[in-house]
């Protein structure tokens, strides 16, 4: 079971991997008959799918390779932001229809502050991008490798500390207190209200090991890159 | 020849100067080095894109998928002579997790 379930996350990693990389990605594969117990196949199938999703990349060793790095982490933020924005819409759009649909003021507050919620993190993106761009034009920030710093700094602040934070504390209580209202408004099944619920304390309590375990990869991309300077 | 010269990448080289002429197999580099699969892979394929490693597929067991196998090339090997430090080979102990190789 806990093997297939191994296998199975390799393979779903190996159909969306470049083709130049499914051979390996498939090395890995059939390297699992090779390990006896269970939950090691299990960690060597994650940590194998978890490399294919980044594209096999290494930590940084040379300041030449700063510049593809640059660019590459510039578009994955920028598809991040872009996925953010339009998950903000989303929910923004959704509660406020909600907000004129609904007429009890319980449920209109958790749609109001969900919608804030929303708002703050727009809010939160769009400085965090317009704080990037600001410092990497910037004059004294013209090489590539100062550059590259300045992102990482902003992305590791963005992942932890005050910035998180604060998200999170805008994001929570608005659903929760929506969620309340329904039910208090509209009786239902108790079940499916606490499924409810618990899925979103679950979704909410998940995003914050992956989020400060995002702001410590920058940061050791930030301490790599500093050993390398050293040396120049 | 453009390589990372990574402390993971030094450990793959010394496993494979310590019996140069032999294939390897994936899990028992990692196994020997203590590389995890995310960390080990990456490496071997930046190796072989550099011509310094050769791969291969063993078919040799009958109903078992194919596994793949790896070995330095004579490239390989004079680079990684020239790059290992002989007291990382003398230094070098296998490393276990419990779990074993068929």
């Amino acid at each position: 079971m806990i093997r297939r379930l191994g296998s199975q996350i390799l393979r779903v990693a190996i159909r969306r991997a470049g083709p130049e990389l499914r051979g390996w990605g498939t090395a890995m594969l059939n390297e699992m008959d090779a390990i006896e117990n269970d939950w090691a196949a299990l960690k060597w199938a994650i940590g194998g799918a978890a490399s294919l999703f980044r594209g096999f990349e290494l930590p940084i060793s040379d300041v030449s390779e700063v510049p593809q790095r640059l660019e590459r982490v510039q578009n994955t933020i920028r598809r991040a932001h872009g996925v953010g924005y339009l998950a903000c819409f989303l929910v923004m759009a959704g509660f406020s229809h909600y907000l004129v649909i609904f007429s009890n003021i319980g449920e209109r507050v958790g749609c109001v502050l969900t919608i804030l919620g929303a708002g703050l993190v727009a809010v939160q993106l769009h400085s965090n991008n317009a704080r990037r761009r600001r410092a990497a034009s910037h004059g004294d920030c013209s090489a590539a490798i100062d550059r590259y710093r300045v992102v990482l700094e902003h992305m590791r602040d963005f992942h932890h500390g005050t910035w998180f934070w604060s998200r999170m504390t805008a994001i929570l209580p608005g659903p929760l207190w929506f969620a309340y209202a329904v039910h208090r408004t509209h009786p239902e099944p108790l079940g499916s209200f606490l499924v409810g619920i618990i899925g979103f304390l679950v979704f909410a309590i998940l995003a914050i090991p992956l989020n400060l375990n995002r702001s410590h990869k920058f940061q050791r991309e930030l301490d790599r890159l500093d050993d390398l300077r050293k040396r120049l | 020849m453009k390589i990372r010269k990574s402390p993971q990448t030094l450990q793959v080289l010394a496993e494979f100067l310590r019996t140069p002429k032999q294939w390897k197999y994936g899990y028992d580099i990692s196994r020997s080095t203590g590389l995890k699969s995310g960390t080990l892979y990456p490496i071997l394929l930046r190796l072989a894109e550099a011509t310094l490693l050769e791969t291969q597929w063993d078919t040799s067991e009958v109903g078992k998928p194919p596994r793949h196998m790896y070995r330095l090339t004579p490239d390989g090997l004079q680079y990684a002579r020239e790059l290992v430090p002989s007291s990382q080979l003398s230094r070098m102990q296998p490393v276990f997790h419990g779990a074993t190789s068929q």
